[in-house]
């Protein structure tokens, strides 16, 4: 297995000590194997232990470890060294406030999530010894897309206009929104009108479809929000019933 | 000292934690409860679970055959009564996780559809698509949203569990981000924080697990339970440890060595007619004795077999094993359509865990523990697949209620003995921050690392396990040693690993000390000296118990209601 | 203070970095800028209709004026990139758009006809009026 030595310029920012962010570098011998998560496990381990990074299944599942690699979104588990020449960027997932080095503040990315009533809303709850609601696999093929999201938040990091309005509430909450709206099960459409149809709502999205083009798992959060701007009109027209299935 | 009071605390907030929380609450509306987890819950390592969730579904099932199966996949280790009870209330959960939205994988007729798996006799194992524990956590956690009274501390540390007068009066957690500590009081703590598959070096684990809340319940007293069962899966990546899901197999996926045999087929080892699908613990050790024959294929992660799915097809596997594809693809290279992928036992699961009865309750009044942390046990020296996710949902609801009957039934006592052990805790934190010392975190994880991995692999034997036992006290007294560079308060994830490191220390020395003394071979524990199963003898389960000067081992016996040990063959 | 973010930030944070290559470093954000830059051009040719029907509605006098002064030739090059931007628009609108048709929303099938009809119909009345206009000018046209 081939060895290569990589330099790593990587944002630090140590809130006892650091005024602003600044870039150190550092210099790992990578195996060809490794994606650059592993090469920040190997500054951590043995060259600089004081880096602060959140890091998790290593398998691009539980959407711990985005970070900007040379400026651009990707969860650092999946993205190989070997792809990259010359010195490699790193730093946290920009629109974020900066906590600690790699770390970024997620607590608006949770409470945008919560504020779209991602739950299974329905008037009349079937009882468990009832059995399971019946749902074709063309219905779960409807809104199936859109439950692929890991809630890595690149998507946040990507968009522009998150940039400037950061009560935007997001590709990845709309996205969800809409993967209840098209659940068969559920009739909650009207529930989550008010939080889709606000000012921070679909329609301050204006087609970057940059979330879209960094998502890793091809969630397509740009569709979701078009659709979802789509329903939002024909819903606040009562062209459609404000809510879906029985 | 901060206190932050709850009527429950819940530490972990995975599938069991979350199923616990919203159990509780459900139970009785007015309880509030704390959930601690040092990951943001969507994040916790339910996430990577794959394959499926088993759970009687069809006509041509019953409970006895799931129950019988599990107690034949656990080498008759399992307590018959929990067993019981787990494949009784398997298909209501998973029944209750569809109506809170989980997109179960269905059938034309738009009934939930199952899969085959491991060991089990019939299809039960209900899957979404191949990313089933993704899609439950995701599931779990955005009902949890609706529940104001489950109150979220997302990435606090739980050091210490918090007694007051005999009981479980909730935990020291410091917030990672400020580097705070609290005493998060409650009348009942649940424990939901997984297993500890970082104690080994290739796990298809994500770097959390670490065994924190097994070394907790260690170190307030409860014992762990057949610790010495570490579960192989057969199909992880070589290097990476990347989990291939055993659905693979279940859809029909072939294992081939390097004379492209199916080898499971070919010779004995003792799975019968189910070939790929029979338990993990008898392929693991099949795959293993390839490797020594000779017939494994060498890399440079050590040797490996090829898992085959190209004769099922782009289309099937694009419908039911995508993730499977997408992984081989982006970690080997390897696209399974053409080509086989690598694959080589890795640890995945452990049997093993704090001691609990089924109801989650242990032997300190007020603390429950649910999910791979507990040990009821259902899964006995081996575990089969898909039993694990049933699991969590079960458990976890059995053990929510259980601690909010619990809570409802005790009144808030004092808290002057809480308060003052995690102020102890506060003091404790504060000296571990660059804190100055010979020994360095990575490097006693390294040798843990090798330690477990030569002393408690696939196959064991006395001078191998005694020497790891010795290691791993060796390392403990180094690590009294360690130092640390990082002194800052916010955000150190340093000694986040440093404590880390210590959790992990404690359960390999009682997986190491308890695989030692089990003088024979059952399920997954498997002894070259001792290679038959012993029932007159070892018919028991092994307890380890903290002690000041070195852990105390002892047995505890067995439950049977209704069926009788047998031979396991397939 | 927005309704997301937390009462007070529990430790000293640095500020949100925007996104790397924003505005014009990163191609793609580029192509978002272009698109947004498209409002411009677009507000400078809704005034041009609107002056020509207001022209129009002068009698022919009013209205070989109007063409005269617009058949300059820098107004014929502005006239020729507001066509551009707008084409562009039209795209890029489109090929995000695209993405609206999903099988179902709620309850119904697909977006009904008369809706698409009703989304579509101003983009491509404005384009349709605009290329006759420039035709209309370059003298192709009457």
């Amino acid at each position: 297995m081939e060895l290569r030595k990589v330099k790593f310029e990587v944002l630090r920012f140590r809130p006892e000590q650091d005024d602003e962010p600044v870039f150190q570098t550092y210099e790992i011998e990578c195996m060809e194997d490794w994606v650059v998560l592993d090469a920040l496990n190997a500054i951590k381990d043995d060259v600089d232990p004081t880096l602060s990074h959140r890091w998790s299944c290593r398998m691009g599942v539980c959407g711990s470890c985005g970070m900007l690699v040379n400026g651009r979104p990707v969860l650092t588990c999946a993205a190989f060294v070997r792809n990259y020449s010359g010195t490699i960027r790193v730093e946290p997932l920009s629109n974020f406030p900066i906590v600690r080095d790699l770390v970024v503040e997620l607590d608006s990315f949770v409470a945008k999530i919560k504020s779209v009533k991602p739950w299974i809303i329905r008037k009349i709850e079937k009882d468990v010894a009832e059995g399971e609601y019946r749902q074709s696999p063309e219905q779960l093929d409807e809104f199936k897309q859109f439950s692929m999201c890991i809630n890595c938040a690149l998507c946040y990091a990507a968009c522009p206009v998150l940039a400037n309005e950061p009560d935007f509430v997001g590709p990845a909450a709309i996205a969800l929104a809409h993967r209840y709206n098209l659940d068969s099960r559920d009739e909650g459409n009207a529930e989550r009108f008010e939080v889709l149809d606000s000012h921070d709502g679909v329609y301050a999205c204006s087609y970057a479809n940059e979330c879209s083009q960094v998502c890793p798992k091809h969630v397509d959060p740009g569709g979701a929000i078009q659709q979802a701007k789509l329903n939002d009109f024909l819903q606040w027209a009562h062209l459609l019933p404000k809510r879906s299935f029985t | 000292m901060d206190a932050i009071r709850h009527d429950i605390v819940l530490v972990g907030g995975g599938g069991a934690g979350l199923r616990a929380a919203i159990a509780a609450v459900e139970a009785n509306p007015s309880l509030s409860v704390a959930c601690v987890s040092k990951l943001y819950p969507m994040r916790s390592h339910t996430v990577s679970a794959e394959g499926g969730a088993a759970g009687v579904a069809r006509d041509d099932d019953n409970l006895d055959l799931h129950a019988y199966d599990t107690l034949k996949g656990s080498d008759f280790l399992a307590d018959q009564d929990a067993v019981e009870i787990f494949v009784e209330a398997a298909p209501k959960e998973l029944i209750q996780l569809e109506h809170w939205g989980c997109p179960w994988s269905r059938e034309k007729d738009g009934r939930v559809a199952v899969r085959a798996f491991g060991g089990m006799s019939t299809k039960r194992t209900w899957y979404a698509t191949d990313k089933t524990g993704f899609h439950m956590l995701h599931a779990l956690f955005q009902t949890s949203l609706k529940y104001e009274r489950i109150v979220r501390y997302d990435e606090y540390f739980a050091t210490k569990i918090l007694v007051e007068n005999g009981r479980a009066a909730g935990v020291a957690a410091f917030d990672i981000r400020t580097g705070k500590m609290h005493a998060v009081l409650g009348r009942a703590v649940i424990l939901c924080t997984g297993g500890a598959g970082r104690i080994f070096p290739f796990t298809t684990n994500a770097a959390v697990k670490t065994g924190d809340g097994m070394a907790l319940a260690y170190r307030a007293g409860v014992g762990l339970k057949d610790m010495e069962f570490v579960q192989y899966h057969p199909t992880g990546l070589p290097g990476t440890g990347i989990l291939m899901t055993e659905a693979s197999r279940g859809e029909g996926g072939y294992l081939k060595n390097n004379k492209g045999e199916r080898f499971l087929v070919e010779y004995d080892y003792g799975v019968g007619n189910k070939a790929e699908l029979g338990p993990r613990d008898m392929v693991s050790r099949a795959e293993m004795r390839e490797f020594q024959a000779g017939r494994g294929f060498k890399g440079p992660y050590g040797d490996y077999v090829h898992l085959e799915l190209m004769h099922l097809g782009e289309e099937k596997i694009d419908k039911r094993l995508p993730f499977v594809r997408e992984l081989a693809k982006n970690y080997v290279g390897v696209d399974p359509v053409w080509a086989p992928i690598p694959v080589r036992p890795v640890v995945h699961y452990m049997m093993g865990g704090v001691d609990t009865d089924a109801r989650g309750a242990t032997e300190l009044p007020g603390l429950f523990a649910a999910g791979e942390c507990a040990c009821v046990s259902i899964n006995g020296a081996n575990r089969l697949g898909s039993n694990s996710l049933t699991e969590c949902l079960v458990f976890g609801a059995r053990s929510g209620r259980a601690a909010a009957e619990f809570a409802m039934g005790s009144s808030a006592g004092s808290e002057t003995g809480a308060l003052e052990q995690a102020r102890g805790e506060d003091a404790r934190l504060a000296k571990l921050r660059g804190k100055h010392g010979g020994e360095k975190i990575a490097q006693i994880r390294r040798e843990l690392n090798h330690a477990t991995e030569s002393g408690c692999g696939v196959f064991r034997e006395e001078d191998s396990m005694r020497a790891a036992l010795e290691t791993i006290t060796q390392l403990k007294g180094r690590y009294a040693d360690v130092g640390l560079s990082d002194k800052s308060a916010i955000f150190n994830t340093e000694v986040v690993q440093a404590l880390e490191l210590g959790h992990m220390l404690d359960v390999a020395e009682a997986v190491a000390l308890s695989a030692l003394q089990r003088r024979e071979s059952r399920g997954a524990h498997t002894r070259t000296d001792f290679p038959t199963r012993d029932d007159g003898q070892f018919w028991k389960h092994s307890l380890v118990k903290f002690a000041p000067d070195g852990p105390r081992l002892s047995y505890k016996p067995v439950t049977k209601t209704r069926w009788e040990l047998e031979e396991r063959k397939y | 203070m927005s309704a997301h973010a937390p009462a007070a930030p529990k430790t000293r944070t640095a500020p949100p970095r925007p996104p790397s290559g924003f505005p014009l470093g990163f191609y793609r954000y580029r192509n978002y800028v272009l698109f947004a830059a498209t409002s411009v051009f677009m507000a400078l040719g809704c005034f041009a209709l609107l002056e020509a029907v207001y022209a129009l509605s002068r009698g022919e006098a009013a209205w070989n004026a109007w063409l005269a002064a617009m058949a300059k030739p820098h107004f014929l090059v502005l006239s020729t990139v507001i066509l551009l931007f707008t084409l562009y628009f039209a795209f890029r609108f489109g090929w995000v758009g695209r993405k609206i048709g999903a099988g179902r929303i709620g309850p119904v099938p697909r977006p009904p006809l008369p809706m698409l009809v009703l989304g579509v119909a101003p983009l491509g009345g404005f384009v349709t009026l605009w290329l006759i206009l420039l035709a209309v000018l370059a003298g192709v046209l009457r």
